[in-house]
């Protein structure tokens, strides 16, 4: 622990609520998906300062991310230059960020957490503490997130409750986005609201974790507050917390009132914020280059709209607001943010899967793409609003995922199977393929890129021309009579139409960041994709350019096949428990979680022969010394 | 017994490339109109049996065939 002082925090929270970076770091955490490779794990802590920003991730990096990101201290994280990311990227509504603010350091760097990254957090030490950071957490939410739904068990929040804000107790756990349970809570009733509930993002205060975390915040009375994950050094932080005279009126804020489509929410966005800076911190140690609101100008309007889109982080500047038709539209949930320029075409998506949110104020269309997601994943929990009133997951589950037209394969038995083309595969096919991959991981690639990447460095920008000519023959139009697929070179650089997806493409569209969250409709019509090993008939030295993706493949497919295992298995789906183990075990057989989980479907399935089997192959593929003990166990059991 | 054809297409900067390839498929050979090989493409398994010399003659023969068949802009001006 450091010798951490509780410094002003005022210039910082104006800096970030009020000149936009709150806005600014959700941009350039999106944009790390639009990395190709994306980052094995999610972007979990930030660190503002003043010139750059520095991204925490909840796991290491494999390799360095590209230019404009910067390596930093550690292979957890990077940093990036405020100015270095298009502040117009849109948002991935497949990837969500929730940011909220933690602290202040010391060197007056501000601490933020995308909760989306950790899933299940615990926050334990002080419950004035923890309470009133929870309680700024949940204003925070629901003025960023207009769609967003918390449940908050009665020791934190004592109201005023809401469609948003819902009361947890134990028997009453409703289907929210956001889960807390508070500090007062015992043990049994805390575990008890846990395995009940269906939340993305679940918070714990409890002094004993009722939710299996990693990740955990340990909060003093004198406001000092250490993340750790328990392997990585501890990041501390002096937290901004409000008192409870503001959260109080702050939350007066959000009684539900009746929408009021034309209210420009833009009005909103001084008083909330101004509320936070003027009533939380009488700091009068202003920085002259930051804005501070008096408590004059920060006096709450009476007559001002009252919904609850006070801090609206992620509405546009008026330049950049797209039109009210787009953001009706499904949020594209494309493999990355530039598919967001072509939609998949309606006929794919059900209907169900299209945004939940009703098209009421412009503001609430301005953050479609990141609520949508929000309420369950564009494509993950159909239905949206009107199915959240079910308790039932297996509701949501019923519907079967739409799966967009595949053009190739990577996810078993290298193919191309171009929908609309007219040719048939030539002697070139296996290149003709690889093309087809690269430019959908690279996308709007030149010459040179697919020179270095393809060709190894060894070809002519004629060869290029050539055999990407060749390519846009294959692969025909998007639809009959429709543009081609692989339009003509523009401003020097190839593009493939979104509308041409991989298998992978799907499956990621598919399965959540956290897999653990997602439907299990969507984990069952993702390995469905799977048909084989990966990138079957390309060896690892060919196609060299495909590590990266690779390692990713691996990882994602291994981990959707273990999540849909076991809950098949938990289904008493025995069978199906075991394909998806061994279809999981074709992409990383050093995964001892698969073994267990295929060679315990096997046994309380009681199929010997399948069981006998498994066990060998983990025999011979695992080597003793890297066989976890309990896996071991296994294999002795029916020996 | 390999037989070779020759297909003509034209690329995005608009060249014509002509392409001799075996029937059965083992090589292919494309040319420039200018004559410059721009893409060679074996099938190493099926070449294999062939031997060196089975190999050269195959290339040189599918490389003459696409030169000597490739378009040629000025005889089509004339």
């Amino acid at each position: 622990m450091t010798s951490s002082t509780a410094v002003s925090s005022a210039p910082v929270t104006s800096w970030w609520y009020g000149q936009g970076r709150a806005v600014d770091v959700a941009r350039r955490l999106e944009s790390l998906y639009a990395l190709s490779p994306a980052p094995a794990a999610p972007a979990g802590l930030i660190t503002a300062r003043r010139d750059e920003l520095t991204v925490t991730f909840v796991a290491g990096l494999k390799s360095p991310l590209p230019h404009p990101w910067r390596p930093a201290d550690s292979t957890n994280e990077a940093r990036i230059p405020w100015d270095a990311v298009d502040p117009s990227l849109e948002p991935d509504p497949d990837r969500p960020v929730y940011l909220v603010v933690l602290g202040t350091t010391d060197d007056g760097a501000l601490i933020g957490l995308n909760l989306a990254a950790f899933q299940r957090i615990r926050i334990d030490g002080d419950s004035a503490t923890t309470t009133a950071l929870v309680s700024r957490w949940v204003l925070e939410l629901l003025a960023t997130h207009p769609d967003i739904t918390i449940g908050v068990t009665h020791d934190v929040w004592r109201g005023p409750l809401t469609t948003r804000v819902q009361a947890v107790a134990v028997g009453r756990v409703p289907p929210v986005d956001v889960l807390v349970c508070g500090p007062d809570l015992t043990y049994t009733d805390r575990a008890q609201i846990v395995s009940n509930a269906a939340s993305k993002i679940m918070i714990d205060l409890g002094r004993d974790a009722a939710v299996d975390t990693k990740w955990t915040i340990s909060c003093s009375p004198d406001r000092l507050a250490h993340i750790s994950n328990g392997v990585t050094r501890p990041m501390t932080a002096t937290l901004i917390l409000p008192s409870p005279a503001t959260v109080e009126r702050c939350s007066d804020l959000l009684t539900d009132q009746p929408p009021a489509p034309d209210e420009p929410a833009a009005d909103d966005e001084a008083p909330l914020d101004a509320a936070f800076e003027a009533d939380e911190f009488d700091e009068t140690d202003t920085d002259p280059q930051l804005r501070v609101l008096t408590p004059t100008a920060a006096a709450l309007p009476d007559t001002g709209p009252p919904v609850p889109d006070g801090i609206d982080f992620f509405a546009p500047s008026p330049a950049s607001e797209p039109g009210d038709d787009e953001m009706s539209q499904f949020p594209d949930a494309g493999y990355d943010v530039d598919d967001s320029s072509a939609p998949i075409p309606d006929s794919v998506i059900p209907a169900a899967q299209a945004p939940a949110v009703p098209p009421v104020g412009d503001a609430e269309r301005a953050v479609a793409g990141t609520v949508g997601a929000l309420q369950g994943g564009a494509t993950a929990v159909p239905g949206g609003g009107a199915d959240r009133g079910d308790d039932n997951d297996a509701a949501a589950d019923d519907s079967t995922p739409q799966i967009a037209p595949i053009w190739n394969r990577i996810l078993g038995q290298v193919d191309l199977c171009p929908p609309n083309s007219a040719q048939q595969p030539g002697p070139r096919e296996k290149r003709l393929n690889e093309l087809t991959v690269f430019l959908q991981h690279n996308r709007f690639a030149d010459s040179a890129d697919i020179i270095r990447g393809v060709y190894g460095g060894a070809a002519s920008d004629k060869t290029v021309t050539q055999q990407v000519s060749m390519l846009r023959a294959r692969l025909g139009a998007v639809r009959v009579g429709g543009p081609k697929a692989l339009p003509p070179m523009r401003d020097g650089a190839y593009g493939l139409d979104s509308a041409v997806r991989s298998d992978w493409m799907e499956f990621e569209r598919l399965v959540e960041i956290l897999i653990d969250t997602t439907p299990t409709a969507n984990l069952a019509a993702a390995m469905n994709l799977v048909t084989g090993p990966p990138l079957g008939g390309v060896p690892p030295r060919e196609w060299a350019w495909t590590k990266d993706l690779r390692d990713e493949i691996r990882d994602r497919v291994a981990g959707a096949a273990v999540v849909l295992a076991r809950r098949h298995h938990s289904a008493k789906k025995f069978s199906a428990a075991i394909d998806i183990a061994r279809k999981g075990l074709w992409y990383d057989n050093a995964r001892q979680d698969l073994w267990q989980i295929g060679m315990q479907a096997a046994l309380d399935g009681h199929d010997k022969d399948m069981f006998k089997s498994l066990r060998s192959q983990y025999l011979s593929a695992v080597a003793g010394s890297d066989r976890d003990p309990a896996v071991l166990d296994l294999t002795k059991q029916a020996g | 017994m390999h037989s070779i054809t020759v297909t003509q297409f034209k690329d995005d900067d608009d060249d014509v490339i002509t392409t001799a390839e075996t029937d059965p498929p083992a090589m292919s050979v494309s040319v420039r109109t200018t004559g410059e090989i721009v893409d060679v493409n074996a099938s190493v398994e099926r070449l294999r049996p062939l031997g060196a010399d089975g190999l050269k003659e195959l290339f040189v023969t599918c490389a003459q065939s696409a030169f000597a068949h490739r378009y040629d802009p000025l005889h089509d001006e004339g």
